[in-house]
């Protein structure tokens, strides 16, 4: 007799919070997934300065889902488990050889395949589609193999490097470049990966992305744009870093140009690459009012 | 008004996703499965007319790079060989019993630019050896006045790779089989302006080399 009043009394609770069981049930799930994931990137992979921008994307995406989250309670009609369950289950086989062959590039990209697919099974397009920002930022946290970094950053040293060379030969510096070598007066100065500006790039990027849903800006043009002249800001920003430390490096020695000035001077000159795209998009923004205005 | 609903059987199927891989997950290590690498007196000191040269100029490496190195490799080791007409070719050879994240290895067509070097040209070739026709990668790097013709080539395991794609896909290759390979840099340079007749000359090197090498030693390093 007692056992089926509680048994009545415990099938009351799960009707109350079926919703709640539910999504525990595909949260635990994700954990299970995607812990480790992440403590593999903590420890192995975002401790390098090639990957540093690495926690900033991922506290991003936390913060999209979260500012999304009536996304989910969107009404949907239907839902699609079709094309749904096909997503997940690709992206669970790319998660599972990527995790097990340590191939990052797989491994942390099955992340958006699976959520994708269990969007698109347990709620619906319209979601998806609500969805679809903080579900493209992960792209940004995805390591590139490694060919790819090398591919991208060799070209990026070698243009900082030439430009360079060039303001400060036309400042009558004492300044000659070989490869990725400057020699200036009688320092040796050797522009190394990181100084390509690959991380800065990425991190401009993602922020400008982010700064440009936030406001959201409605109109295309603006985005493409803002999105397009963050590549060039970054360039000028690292390049105006490089420059800098040259100089401090002619000026006060070696010791000054490879201390604390080197963080400082990456740090001011992103706060200045990031100010100049806030001042472009107001700039842009300006424009394309006068436009309108005119039409 | 179910426990054992969809959201449940995707719970499961995600959880046991998230448990595949460590059954999956290579856990041999291929130097265990072989007698221990030593490098040291790898190489004869002297052969066909090569003789061991000692400079006792230090190679000034910055010390951030030493560690990194010393973190995939295990065993390095580096040589400079002079012969009868005064020519001098350089010999590094580099061991890393495991290939894992953070210990891949590092190939001298990104280690050189990242060091200051241009790279001049860069060709894949083929070297016909008595023994076998070994691939190879052919770098001609400069910098200051430095003129660097760099014959080189990589085994993961006992396949010969000269690149970072080649590389992962063997590691992959024997991951899928449960072994976590080793890998070996093989790196014969010198100094000529003159890129063919560096080239020339390493191959020439690597020839009287592998003639000179006892026969496990030289399948091991042409992956045999």
């Amino acid at each position: 007799m007692s056992s089926r009043v509680y048994s009545s009394k415990f099938s009351n609770w799960i009707s109350e919070n079926q919703p709640k069981i539910n999504y525990s049930f595909v949260l635990i799930g994700l954990l299970f997934l995607f812990i480790p994931t992440y403590l593999f990137l903590f420890n192995r992979v975002w401790q390098t300065e090639s990957s540093s921008h690495g926690p900033l994307v991922l506290g991003i995406i936390f913060y999209l889902f979260w500012n999304k989250f009536d996304a989910f309670s969107i009404n949907e009609q239907y839902q699609h488990p079709k094309i749904g369950y096909l997503l997940l289950i690709i992206g669970l086989f790319i998660y599972i050889i990527g995790r097990s062959q340590e191939i990052l590039f797989l491994y942390v990209g099955s992340q958006i395949f699976i959520l994708i697919g269990l969007i698109l099974i347990l709620f619906g397009g319209k979601t998806l589609k609500a969805l679809w920002f903080p579900l493209f930022f992960i792209f940004f946290m995805i390591p590139f193999p490694a060919f790819v970094i090398n591919a991208l950053t060799m070209p990026m040293k070698v243009a900082v490097s030439i430009v360079t060379e060039q303001v400060l030969y036309l400042f009558n510096y004492p300044i000659a470049r070989e490869g990725v070598m400057l020699h200036i007066g009688q320092y040796k100065l050797l522009v190394a990966d990181a100084c390509a500006g690959m991380q800065t790039l990425l991190t401009l990027e993602a922020i400008g992305l982010l700064y440009l849903n936030l406001v959201r800006s409605e109109s295309i043009l603006r985005n493409i744009v803002l999105g397009i002249l963050i590549i060039p800001i970054s360039f000028i920003a690292n390049v105006l870093r490089v420059i800098t430390l040259t100089l401090i490096t002619y000026y006060f020695g070696n010791e000054a140009g490879q201390g604390f000035i080197h963080g400082f001077a990456g740090m001011f000159l992103f706060t200045i690459a990031l100010l100049l795209i806030f001042s472009i998009d107001n700039l842009i923004q300006f424009f394309i009012n006068r436009k309108i205005k005119s039409l | 008004m179910k426990i054992f609903n969809q959201y449940f059987y995707l719970m499961l199927l995600m959880v046991v996703c998230s448990f595949i891989p460590y059954l999956m997950q290579p856990t041999t290590y291929l130097s265990d499965l072989k007698p221990p690498v030593s490098l040291i007196g790898y190489v004869p000191k002297e052969f066909s007319g090569w003789k061991v040269l000692d400079n006792k100029v230090a190679n000034i490496v910055d010390p951030e790079l030493q560690q990194s190195l010393s973190n995939i490799y295990s065993e390095t080791l580096s040589l400079s060989f002079i012969n009868d007409k005064d020519q001098v070719v350089m010999l590094s050879i580099a061991y890393s019993p495991a290939q894992t994240e953070g210990k891949y290895i590092h190939y001298p067509a990104v280690c050189y630019p990242s060091a200051g070097f241009k790279i001049e040209s860069i060709n894949q070739s083929v070297l016909k050896t008595k023994f076998a026709d070994i691939r190879i990668k052919k770098m001609f790097a400069v910098a200051n006045a430095r003129f660097e013709p760099v014959t080189y080539w990589a085994l993961v395991g006992n396949q010969v790779v000269l690149d970072e794609s080649d590389s992962k896909l063997q590691r992959v290759k024997y991951g899928l089989k449960g072994i976590i390979p080793d890998a070996i840099l093989f790196r014969v340079s010198t100094l000529n302006v003159n890129a063919s007749e560096g080239f020339e000359l390493n191959e020439h090197f690597i020839n009287d080399l592998l003639e000179a090498l006892p026969p496990d030693r030289r399948s091991q390093l042409i992956g045999i």
